[in-house]
């Protein structure tokens, strides 16, 4: 057996032979592999659609979740809503306790405003606030203000409210910001201002829409128990009237009646 | 598709099996270089992975009798080189060694494989019969009939 084993010791594979099958399967697979410069081909394509798919991914992602239109919806209950480039909502932010509990109840992300406003009209908590007395102001900032005006002027909760639709500028929304007020209420405020130097926007804080409306109506001598329904006013703020203050406005001492009841303000209630 | 650094390490440990394997069947020298590099080749080619050291030469040693074997269907050749030429590729030490292998190479087909892996590889007939998809008991009598010749 050892003398066997001995005998085939001596057969081996010459390094020529082992050296010359390295080379040949090097080259078999350099032959299998694909071409150096279809391989750098692959690779700036595959970047390439890496590339696109991360920059549409970052595009989309990016349009869908920046607000780039924005309504504020003020009885009492103050909050906004942030809309998307497809004017969907993707956020909603209170500005008031009222409106609190109103945004809690509320599941109106990734709905159109037009369905956000009805869903919201028809909200229980909501419907509270609204009455004969009170006013429902809906202010809003986008590019295309008009058309999202019309909308929601045409959503069917919409019709036969005491409401108000108008339009205003991203530079109120900031100033609105630093303020704690929506954009909304502190629009109604300046108006207001612009009658009643006095006002504050702690005082405005504390008042319904309604309470506002009246109150510049009064200042503008133009007393209105309960103003009708005005769907149409679009513009911003309304620099013709302002054209022409009443000087004899109340002031502080007249502030009594649209201050902090304790209970919080209710529109109309 | 193995490495080129995969396919070094298996000709560095398996050539010498590979290369007496072929000289078993073959003879003839350059047959059996184009027959190692088959080996080879076919090693390199061969994606699914070996569980281990010995599946993997039980497998080169499978395919190296099997290309043998087709080397021989294909071509109809005959061993017409000499024994002497086989026997000079071989560093025998001493003319006993010379003759043994030469007496191996000279059994019938059938014995050399069994001859070779039992003898020099250190495998049971179990494990034999079943590299060589053979019987056992074929095995056991190949062997026996080989230590009564």
């Amino acid at each position: 057996m050892n003398n066997i084993k001995k005998a085939f010791d001596s057969v081996k594979a010459d390094d020529v032979l082992k050296t010359s099958t390295v080379n040949f399967l090097r080259d078999e697979i350099e032959k299998r592999q694909p071409k150096p410069r279809f391989r750098m081909l692959y690779k700036a394509c595959a970047v390439t659609v890496a590339l696109i798919l991360t920059i549409g991914g970052i595009s989309l992602f990016s349009a869908l979740t920046t607000p780039v239109s924005y309504i504020s919806v003020d009885i009492n209950p103050s909050f906004e809503l942030s809309l998307n480039c497809f004017d969907r909502v993707i956020a909603v932010t209170a500005y008031n306790d009222d409106g609190e509990q109103i945004v809690q109840n509320l599941d109106i992300n990734g709905d159109s405003y037009t369905e956000a406003i009805d869903e919201i009209l028809a909200d229980e908590s909501f419907s509270d606030y609204l009455s004969e007395d009170s006013l429902l102001t809906v202010t809003v900032i986008s590019d295309k203000e008009e058309t999202i005006l019309e909308g929601i002027k045409n959503c069917p909760k919409m019709q036969n409210q005491n409401s108000e639709c108008l339009g205003t500028n991203k530079e109120t929304k900031e100033v609105a910001d630093r303020n704690g007020l929506s954009f909304g209420k502190y629009n109604a405020y300046s108006e207001l201002l612009q009658y009643d130097p006095s006002v504050t926007v702690d005082d405005c804080k504390n008042m319904t829409m309604r309470q506002i409306r009246d109150r510049i109506n009064e200042c503008k001598g133009n007393r209105t128990d309960h103003p009708q329904q005005n769907q149409n006013n679009t513009g911003e703020n309304s620099e013709e009237e302002a054209e022409n203050p009443e000087t004899d406005c109340p002031n502080k001492e007249n502030q009594g009646h649209y201050g902090n009841n304790g209970n919080g303000y209710r529109g109309g209630k | 598709m193995r490495s080129e650094r995969d396919a070094a390490r298996a000709v560095e440990q398996y050539a010498d099996m590979v290369w007496r394997i072929c000289l078993l069947h073959l003879k003839n020298k350059h047959d059996a270089e184009d027959i190692f590099q088959d080996v080879f080749l076919k090693y390199i080619l061969y994606s699914d992975t070996f569980e281990n050291d010995e599946h993997e030469k039980a497998w080169l040693i499978r395919v190296t009798i099997n290309a043998c074997k087709d080397f021989f269907r294909s071509f109809s050749r005959k061993d017409t080189v000499s024994l002497d030429e086989v026997a000079e590729t071989a560093a025998a030490e001493s003319q006993e060694q010379s003759d043994i292998l030469k007496a191996v190479l000279s059994l019938p087909k059938k014995y050399k494989d069994p001859i070779y892996l039992f003898y020099y590889e250190g495998y049971s007939a179990v494990e034999i019969a079943k590299i060589l998809n053979k019987k056992k008991i074929s095995f056991i009598l190949y062997l026996q009939e080989v230590k009564t010749n």
